[in-house]
Order: C-alpha cells, then structure tokens, then sequence
C-alpha cells in the first residue's frame, strides 16, 4: 500500500482513540461540564491551523526566492487545510461560548482578529481560482501568502496586547490575559494526545491535497497537449477554419 | 456539581466531524473528478492520434 494511504489510515485511527479517550475517559471539569471536552480539539486544530499558515508563509519566501512548482502546491494545500482548522476551531468556540459566555458570539479582540484571518485566506483560495496561469498564479499567491501572514501573529499575540475575554492557553502569566488551566495528569495526557492526532489530521490532509495538485498539473498538461493535437489537424487548422467560414 | 452542558458538547463534536468529513467528502469528490477529466483526455488524444 502507498505511504499516502497509511499516513490516512494512521490518521483516522488515532482520531478515533482520541476521541473515544475524550468522550470516555476524560473527567469532567468542575465549572463547564462536558461542553469543555471539545477544547482538547478546539487547541489543538487552533495551533496546527496557525502552523500551516506559518508553512504556506515560510514556502510562498522561499518561492520567491527559488520559483518551483511543488513549493506552490505545499503553500495552497498548508493554507487550505489551515483556514480548514481555522474554521473548525471558530465554528466549535463559538458553541463552548454559548453556555461559558452566554452567547454565541462576541466581538472580542482574539474572535475579531482570527475572524479577520480566516477572511484573509478565504481571499487566498479565490486569489487561486481566479488566475488562469499557473506561474502567474503561484507568484500572487505566494506573494498573498506572505503578506497575509501578519494577520496570524497578530491573532495569537491579541489577547497579550490588548484586553481579552478569550482565556490564554500559552502564557497565562500575562496581566492582561485572563483564565488559564489547570489539569488533572489523564486531562493533560489526552491534551497531549489530541495535540499529535491533529497534527497527523492536518499531515494526511495536506498530503492528500498535494497529491491532488499535483494530479491537477497533469490534467492541465494533457489537456495542453490534447489541445495543441487538435490544433494541427489540417481539418481544425485557423486557415481551414477561416475559409470555412 | 459540573453544569448540564452535554447538548453544547454534542452539537461540538458533530460540527467538528462534520465540517473534517465535509472536507474529506471534498477531496474525494475532486479526485473523482481529475480522474474523469483525466480518462476524457487520453480517450480524446488516443481519438487524434488515430485520425490520418
């Protein structure tokens, strides 16, 4: 079997255990009853979907630098399967913050900046589908990619730089930050273990996506082909054409 | 006592796996179909080169 399957296959198996150990393993904690099990997701998918922006950043220099068609493909699949997480960890905030805030959704800083950074690269994937050229194309969108980049520090260093009612997972030392947390050792393993499952998750989709660009080039290229083909048939020739005509 | 947030979690976890399998959904789709265009492509070359 091809390394791509099994990376999938490893993927989904440890989603499972992950999600099996959330449900029946993790204790409940004290203040927000079951609801707060999603966070063990929600961190992680937040994180990873940052790093894949890190990576369509860190590839979209090196592409400027060094023009490569694989450098291209890696940047658009990091930056699809990162506004993917992205919006995963929105979408499930937003319902822990129903019972917790008491409402679905508040303009908070950290909410306001990584909603801001979602529609950034929303952009990215229409900036993508609107060019024709492929090197054309790939030069945009790296250039898109690293400029774009600014909105996903600003996002992480929000609830630092300014008043936040969004809990500070990394730092909770901050003045300004609020809340934190403290774990039981079996919460802190499976925090962990949720960690490595998203970053598998993201490793297997991304890959999955790259191999699909990558196809995508090879269909463009026999369509070139099939076109030029058509093209020097005397039948087809602009010539025969224009005395048809 | 924990509050009763267990509906809140629920709904979580189905929008998690939901939007996850959403995307996996996609990517299957979009394979399928390069692999349609792709099969179109050889079948209209192979058409071409058998013209005179």
């Amino acid at each position: 079997m091809k390394s791509l399957t099994w990376l999938n296959i490893a993927a989904a198996a440890l989603l499972a255990t992950s999600l099996a150990l959330v449900w029946f393993a993790a204790p409940l904690e004290a203040s927000m009853g079951a609801v707060q099990k999603i966070f063990y997701f929600h961190v992680a998918a937040a994180w990873v979907g940052m790093v894949g922006f890190l990576i369509t950043f860190v590839v979209g220099i090196i592409y400027l630098i060094r023009p490569n068609p694989k450098l291209d493909w890696l940047g658009a699949a990091t930056a699809e399967v990162g506004l993917l997480l992205s919006i995963i960890t929105t979408v499930t905030g937003s319902i822990w913050a129903r019972p917790a805030w008491n409402t679905w959704w508040t303009w908070d800083v950290r909410l306001t900046t990584y909603t801001i950074a979602i529609l950034i690269y929303v952009g990215y994937l229409f900036l993508r589908g609107a060019i024709e050229d492929p090197t054309r194309r790939a030069r945009f969108a790296a250039v898109y990619g690293v400029v774009g980049f600014i909105s996903v520090p600003l996002t992480f260093l929000s609830i630092r730089l300014w008043q936040s009612i969004h809990p500070a997972v990394i730092g909770t030392a901050t003045p300004t930050s609020q809340g934190g947390f403290d774990m039981a050792p079996i919460m802190a393993l499976i925090v962990i273990l949720a960690q490595v499952t998203t970053v598998l998750v993201f490793a297997a989709l991304t890959a999955t996506r790259y191999r699909l660009l990558e196809l995508q080039d090879q269909v463009d290229a026999q369509r070139a082909l099939a076109l030029q083909a058509e093209s020097d048939l005397p039948s087809h020739s602009p010539a025969t054409a224009s005395v048809a005509k | 006592m924990p509050p009763e947030t267990t509906f809140y979690m629920i709904l979580a976890f189905a929008a998690y796996l939901g939007l996850l399998g959403a995307y996996v959904g996609s990517l299957f789709w979009r394979r399928a179909s390069l692999k349609r265009d792709s099969e179109a492509l050889r079948e209209m070359q192979a058409e071409l080169e058998r013209k005179p």
